[in-house]
């Protein structure tokens, strides 16, 4: 079993860590540095609730190694509000159009959103719309969370 | 579950029966066997793994040989655990006939239970992949038994070219001959193959990759103590 | 729900790569996107004592397109290909293949060749490289060898690759610039495996098929050439077609499984009326009601 000693950038932070070889991003994220926003649902890539933005880009850290990710910037839910807890607009957006109850999906659905949506790139709301069929939830019937996402494609048209 | 098949090999059932008391041949026959002890009379115990791409798990297997009529016919029975990946019972029943002067049918039925995470993967894709395993190692096998002509009793060999021979083969060609009466290792290999095909044709629901590498694994174990058992049966070792 | 214990390497070069599979004698796993290989890891549904990452292998990333074909990188990404414009133009049923391929999420991390190596029976990418005639290039440390896409795929998750072949790149030759893309799949969810589906391409001269490469997903053991809707097309006239019987003839070449998520007779059933609508649609004959 090897061992590797990882450098990432976390919501902003510089973390270091040493990890052995089969340790998940998602195990990694919640244990070792302490982001329990970042859910462990299915473990097998399905429910979306694992899903955190690696460079740019909204992936499955349940289907990631820590040891890949050596050398990212990553980003999970915690690092969506800025000071002073002042919400992300996906998070306001998402939070208006009531598409959370439990909050066990949460933070998988406000990372694909976020990097659909907050990159600075417009997009087609149909793809993100397609984007969140990666996102199972249990509680809220996908109303809300599919009005705040073509609400949040539809603000980035400029 | 049940599954119930017959296989023509070409080669008279002595040759047949010879090849399948030979370690080397079955060494080469079966896949992923890693190692094979007695654990009793007619007990064998041992590891095997099994590969499909990346698809794949490592088990520890128990195969018993009971009504055993050699050279014709046995029955094996036998368990394996693969950990988190599953596990497997079952008993196969084998009969070796001579079909005609240069075919042997061998005939196989088997039962067995399979359950654990593997079985996810589904009856067909178990089946399928079982037939395949199942083909080639019938088609080593068949390879083997051309390779030997020449070497052993000529009497009953047919004729064809004779492949140089390295002392190994010359060594489990003479431990064949010696142990030729045993008559397990062909049951084996059938209980092997009748128990990978058995762990597919477990199929249907739920059935998954699992019953293929128990199976297969069974198989392995199977055909081990075979050979296993005609080896002990013979010269000494 | 955690994999069993392995070493994890991750080479820099493809020469590091090969050597570290060639060593391990079998035991060792290449890493891709990880999308399929992770759940079964996870599920211990594979227990490699290597996994040989090849993320960080520049030769394997990449898409070169030439006059007579299209040469796509092993290791490049879904979400990259889908977006390629290049691929778009020439190469549109992988496109519409590729949407269909599990999510956005995993797309930003799967990539062709981990997925046209997997050979899932159900999976598009395997069937579209069939389907187009695509050519896999594999290495070793013994040397190259490349590899008809329709010979590769010889049971379910089995490829003639051997435990230390890396797939390279997916060669996929010239179609026509007008050529006709089908692709379509029945499934319950989007993302899911496909329960049936048909892809391929036609190329025409004015109304007659001069060219058809289709391929079925979901439909057998294997990604299935469908050799005889094939050779019906050839040289025909697209107003003489008829339809019906294509489907029953295309259809006619499938052995698929009954198992959970269908049976075979729902997928012969649903294949059948699937297949008679995509060539109906590429044809020009519009969707039958």
């Amino acid at each position: 079993m090897s061992e590797h000693r990882v450098h990432m950038t976390i919501n902003g932070r510089r973390c270091e860590a040493v990890v052995e070889g089969r340790v998940s991003l998602t195990d990694f994220l919640r244990e070792e540095v302490g982001y329990t926003g970042v859910h462990a649902g299915c473990e097998h890539g399905a429910c979306g609730s694992c899903t955190v933005i690696v460079d740019g880009l909204a992936v499955r850290s349940c289907l990631m190694l820590a040891a890949q990710a050596d050398g990212a910037t990553i980003t999970t839910v915690e690092g969506l509000a800025g000071p002073g807890g002042r919400l992300h607009r996906v998070q306001q957006m998402l939070m208006d159009e009531h598409g959370l109850q439990c909050g066990f999906c949460t933070p998988g659905v406000l990372m694909t959103l976020a990097a659909l949506t907050s990159q600075g790139e417009p997009i087609d709301p149909q793809e993100v719309e397609a984007a969140m069929s990666g996102h199972l939830c249990r509680c809220t019937g996908y109303q809300g969370i599919r009005r705040a996402a073509r609400r949040l494609a539809a603000g980035t048209a400029s | 579950m049940k599954i119930s098949g017959e296989q023509r090999i070409a080669g008279d059932r002595q040759r047949v029966w010879d090849a399948l008391n030979d370690p080397v041949v079955l060494r080469q026959c079966i896949p992923g066997c890693q190692s094979l002890e007695q654990d009793g009379p007619d007990r064998f115990v041992g590891t095997a793994e099994i590969k499909i791409g990346p698809i794949g798990a490592r088990f520890n297997a128990a195969v018993e040989l009971q009504d055993k009529q050699p050279p014709e016919r046995y029955t094996l029975s036998g368990e394996g655990k693969g950990g988190m990946a599953g596990h497997a019972k079952g008993r196969a029943h084998v009969v070796l006939t001579q079909e005609s002067a240069s075919t042997t049918l061998l005939a196989y039925e088997v039962e067995a239970d399979v359950g654990g995470r593997l079985a996810q993967l589904g009856g067909p894709i178990i089946e399928a992949t079982a037939k395949r395993l199942a083909a080639d190692f019938f088609a080593k096998l068949e390879r083997q038994l051309d390779g030997k002509a020449g070497q052993g009793d000529a009497a009953t060999l047919a004729p064809s070219a004779v492949p140089a021979m390295s002392p190994g083969e010359t060594l489990s060609a003479a431990a064949a001959r010696d142990t030729a009466a045993a008559g397990f290792p062909i049951g084996l290999v059938l209980l092997a193959l009748a128990a990978l095909l058995a762990g597919y044709g477990i199929g249907a629901a739920g059935v998954g990759m699992f019953w293929l590498v128990l199976v297969a694994m069974f198989g392995v174990v199977a055909l081990a103590a075979g050979w296993q058992a005609g080896r002990s049966n013979g010269a000494r070792r | 729900m955690k994999p069993a214990p392995f070493d994890y390497v991750r080479p820099k070069t493809l020469a590091e790569a090969l050597a570290l599979l060639a060593d391990a004698g079998g035991g060792a796993t290449v890493i891709a996107g990880g999308q399929t290989l992770m759940p079964l890891l996870n599920l211990r549904m594979s227990q490699p004592f290597i996994l040989v990452d090849l993320a960080n292998i520049a030769e394997l990333h990449g898409i070169r397109a030439e006059a007579g074909a299209i040469s796509i990188a092993a290791m490049t990404r879904q979400n990259a290909a889908l977006a390629d414009p290049v691929l778009q133009q020439r190469l549109p049923a992988l496109v519409s293949a590729l949407r269909h391929v599990g999510h956005h999420q995993t797309r930003n991390r799967g990539t062709l060749g981990g997925s046209i190596a997997f050979g899932e029976p159900a999976a598009e990418l395997p069937a579209v490289a069939v389907a187009l005639d695509a050519r896999l290039h594999l290495q070793s440390v013994a040397g190259k060898r490349t590899i008809a896409a329709r010979d590769f795929y010889i049971g379910p998750y089995a490829t003639v690759a051997q435990p230390d072949e890396i797939l390279t790149t997916i060669e996929f030759p010239g179609w026509a610039g007008d050529h006709l893309p089908v692709f379509g799949e029945i499934a319950r969810r989007p993302g899911d495996y496909a329960l049936t589906g048909l892809v391929g391409a036609i190329e025409r001269d004015g109304p007659r098929i001069t060219r058809a490469g289709l391929a079925w997903l979901g439909m057998g053991p294997t990604p299935l050439r469908a050799t005889g809707l094939e050779q019906r097309l050839s040289g025909v006239g697209a107003d003489a077609i008829d339809f019906a019987a294509l489907a029953d003839l295309a259809i006619s070449e499938t052995s698929p499984f009954d198992d959970k998520a269908a049976s075979a007779e729902y997928r012969r059933t649903a294949g059948r009326k699937l297949a008679e609508r995509l060539l109906r649609e590429a044809l020009g004959q519009g969707a039958i009601p």
